[in-house]
């Protein structure tokens, strides 16, 4: 089964953006929430305010996750979560149990990431074909 | 894309799921969500729209 994608371009750069429809298990609520797929993130960080909207209470949740990006001085946190991942296109779709760090810390000029853990790590293959302006996930 | 960051830069918006149309927006991302439930959009796509374009590297 592949999934195919073409490239959001801003300002000339192709960014590998998709639709993933996020369920709370807990309590069946789900949205569709537009990230991209970054390689270089370890798991997948999503808006604390989407675990709102599936009424997952994070000050309910002890643990919490540090992260940090290419900036030295910067660390930022999150409260991890598992919820359930579906991606779904032309009447496939493939739906996993996924590890997702919301957090308060995302730039406003930064988006949602799809990460290694909860999500290149559910697919066979990930391939970005820039000269044909897609990305596919295969699984 | 960059009609999104133009118009609803800072904003939460709803779009219709995997399209570009906006159907609600705001600050918050739950009225957002509920506000496009309303128009008949089931499960609307959320996505914080950048406040600007900056390349990223991570």
């Amino acid at each position: 089964m592949q999934f195919k994608y073409p490239f959001k371009v801003i300002f000339n750069d192709k960014i590998p953006m998709l639709d993933v429809r996020i369920t709370n298990k807990e309590n069946g609520k789900s949205t569709s929430y537009r990230a991209m797929l970054d390689s270089g993130s370890f798991a997948n960080i999503f808006h604390s305010d989407i675990a709102g909207v599936l009424g997952i209470d994070l000050s309910k949740i002890k643990e919490t996750q540090p992260f940090g990006g290419v900036k030295k001085s910067k660390q930022m946190k999150g409260k991890p979560y598992i919820v359930e991942l579906m991606v779904m296109q032309k009447g496939n779709s493939y739906k996993f149990d996924s590890y997702v760090i919301f957090s308060d810390e995302i730039s406003n000029t930064g988006h949602p990431l799809l990460g290694r853990i909860g999500f290149f790590d559910q697919f066979d293959e990930v391939c970005f074909n820039y000269k044909n302006d897609k990305f596919y996930l295969q699984k | 894309m960059e009609m999104l960051i133009k118009k609803f830069g800072g904003k939460w918006v709803a779009l219709k799921p995997d399209t570009e149309k906006v159907v609600a927006s705001g600050k918050s991302a739950q009225r957002v969500y509920k506000e496009a439930q309303k128009k008949g959009v089931r499960i609307p796509t959320l996505f914080k729209v950048p406040t600007k374009y900056i390349p990223y590297i991570g």
